[in-house]
């Protein structure tokens, strides 16, 4: 893993810990435990069979051949669609609450903006005997209603959070206002790569299984490593695991999609290192989409996964440090990706995960006769009721 | 040491002239003044800050017309009486440093509360350009261990902000024994006033922070009364309070 964050938090001038002086010590605590529990054979054991017995992992390596002879390119997807609850989500979820026993504390909170990491926690809360609360914006308890029933299923209280633009940045504004009072029992289990320190780090490194695996199935596949890695970022934590094990390898290529939404205008979309300028929101330094006055821009994306106006601090280091590129991919790119993976290579992938490919099929002169490696970071059935308004199915 | 008593109000909040009203009058019995700029995503606030916030954005009103308010205040408060800005990190990121030093040393602004900004992070703010003048005000709260206390109440400046309790605006007021004694000990260790807040709403509460601390802030409740009738509220309000 790298040398970054610093002592302090940063990827360099990004990160930090800009959240109310009452989170410093359970944030020091936290970061404690962290490395306290990496350290831990018999915790890294646990947590290790988990993935493997409880998660389904290692995840296969799929070369997908109709899709690629279409685009003229060598594609590869790593299938973190196939993790249990249906994202790579879980990779992190379960590595959080083996830390919230750990820690000694009973309770996890979580926010949710598509639903995967609400069910993630969920999940995890259930196979360990944890009380589970996810907050989440009520668009986004609308327009991801599965996710909805099955985090319920699971066990745990979902609050829908009426304020602000009532989707997944919101879901984070409550889910901190809660941590700020209940810190001392309670574990705020981010599900992405964002927040204050130690969260970007911790989340990384949970995540870095998913590029810890692909790295070695790659080169027994093609016998090198791929031209090009590309993911979708929302706040980046399949990003952030799929580029860990590739960062300053020689001759790869980190691309990272965000949601280009309806169009470039304000508004519009959620791409904020395309569009947007440094800020401070949500505990961290990082690229925001905002006013001239500072204040947080409503966002949009037709995957609530992505629809987030930030990013984690680390892909901030990445896009000013050119470690990785950022492109975009818009609502219609990525609902047509969505159906042209299911049609042609019988996966329904998720919506978030579309944008990605979406781009990979719109620019598919770029990667002619390149090696790529795809990271399918989830199953698309949970989008079903947006496919149908937008598809008209 | 002499008590530093204080009250909050949203900048411009329902409306200008409500709040310059209110202010003035404020400024009669309260020492300072924190004025509230608003952020669209204030972390730290309960939803009647919160929602005070959102009614000024929705309205496109910051700091540009907020600024404006103040030197209407300034002229009517006297200068013995402090003002101090809050608002979040963010906001102070986005400001144009040279103008905004300027217009706090004309008006005397005595320093910023943010309450996204813990002491570790306090120099970052600094680094922005923050004119030495402006204090960054320290917070402290039941969470905080001996030694950061010990080591922030010597560093302070103007005053300590002491978080009464776990939490958000809003909340009530109820320090238990371990957090008086934190009080206590931020007091002998610190040359400013240490001020309770967060949760302070009536006359009873204040008169406890008063007790243990050396001084309060109360802001949801003005806010409240505002909401519910206006400056008579604010003005009632303020009478529990003081008389």
């Amino acid at each position: 893993m790298t040398a970054l964050p610093d002592n302090r938090g940063y990827f360099g001038k990004f990160g930090g810990r800009f959240v109310a002086e009452t989170l410093i010590k359970t944030l020091n605590e936290v970061e404690e435990a962290y490395h306290s529990f990496m350290k831990d054979e018999n915790q890294q054991k646990k947590l290790s069979k988990l993935l493997s017995d409880y998660a389904g992992r290692p995840t296969p390596l799929y070369h997908a051949e109709r899709l690629s002879e279409k685009l003229g390119a060598s594609i590869y997807m790593k299938r973190e669609d196939l993790v249990h609850t249906g994202s790579h989500k879980l990779n992190n979820a379960l590595g959080q609450a083996l830390l919230t026993k750990y820690m000694g504390k009973t309770r996890v909170i979580a926010e949710t903006g598509a639903g995967q990491h609400g069910v993630a926690t969920a999940t995890c809360a259930a196979l360990l005997g944890l009380e589970c609360e996810v907050f989440m914006g009520r668009v986004d308890t609308e327009r991801q209603s599965p996710n909805v029933k099955r985090m319920k299923l699971l066990g745990a209280k979902v609050t829908p959070v009426d304020s602000g633009s009532r989707t997944l940045k919101d879901a984070i504004n409550a889910a901190m206002r809660d941590w700020t009072k209940t810190c001392q029992g309670t574990h705020y289990l981010i599900g992405s790569v964002v927040g204050a320190h130690p969260f970007p780090m911790m989340v990384r490194d949970f995540q870095s299984v998913i590029s810890r695996e692909a790295k070695n199935q790659f080169i027994d596949a093609e016998g090198s490593d791929p031209d090009y890695v590309v993911a979708c970022v929302g706040g980046g934590s399949n990003a952030a695991g799929i580029f860990a094990h590739y960062k300053g390898v020689d001759g790869v290529k980190l691309l990272g999609v965000e949601a280009g939404g309806r169009s470039s205008k304000d508004g519009d979309h959620s791409a904020k290192l395309n569009y947007g300028r440094p800020g401070i929101i949500h505990g961290n330094h990082t690229y925001l989409l905002q006013t001239r006055e500072g204040n947080v821009m409503p966002v949009h994306s037709v995957s609530a996964g992505l629809d987030y106006p930030a990013v984690g601090a680390e892909h901030s280091y990445f896009y000013e440090s050119g470690i990785a590129e950022y492109v975009t991919c818009t609502d219609k790119e990525a609902l047509n990706a969505f159906r042209e993976l299911s049609l042609i290579e019988g996966i329904i992938p998720a919506l978030e995960s579309s944008h990605a490919l979406g781009y990979l099929i719109e620019n598919k002169d770029r990667f002619a006769g390149k090696r790529v490696l795809l990271n399918l970071s989830g199953r698309g059935d949970k989008d079903m009721p947006i496919i149908e308004e937008e598809l008209g199915l | 040491m002499k008590k530093y008593n204080g009250f909050y109000l949203m900048g411009n909040y329902p409306d200008k002239e409500t709040f310059i009203k209110s202010a003035v009058e404020g400024l009669k019995h309260f020492d300072f003044l924190e004025v509230g700029i608003p952020f669209s995503d204030p972390i730290a606030d309960g939803e009647t800050i919160a929602d005070a916030a959102q009614f000024m954005i929705d309205q496109n009103i910051g700091f540009a017309e907020i600024s404006e308010s103040i030197k209407e205040i300034r002229k009517t408060s006297g200068a013995e009486k402090d003002i101090y800005l809050m608002t979040y990190s963010n906001i102070i990121y986005n400001m144009e440093m040279q103008q905004f030093n300027s217009f706090c040393i004309e008006q005397n602004i005595k320093g910023l509360i943010l309450p996204d900004v813990p002491f570790c992070e306090k120099e970052f703010i600094r680094a922005l350009g923050v004119d030495m003048k402006i204090n960054i005000i320290s917070f402290m709260t039941p969470e905080s261990s001996d030694d950061s206390i010990i080591e922030s109440a010597k560093s302070a400046d103007s005053f300590i902000y002491f978080i009464s309790m776990r939490g958000i605006t809003g909340g009530e007021f109820n320090p238990d024994t371990d957090t008086m004694r934190k009080i206590s000990l931020a007091k002998e260790n610190a040359s400013v006033p240490v001020v309770l807040g967060f949760g302070i709403r009536s006359r009873r509460s204040a008169d406890t922070a008063i007790k243990i601390g050396d001084g309060f802030i109360t802001g949801t409740a003005f806010i409240e009364s505002l909401n519910s009738s206006g400056y008579n509220g604010f003005k009632n309000r303020l009478q529990e309070f003081f008389i």
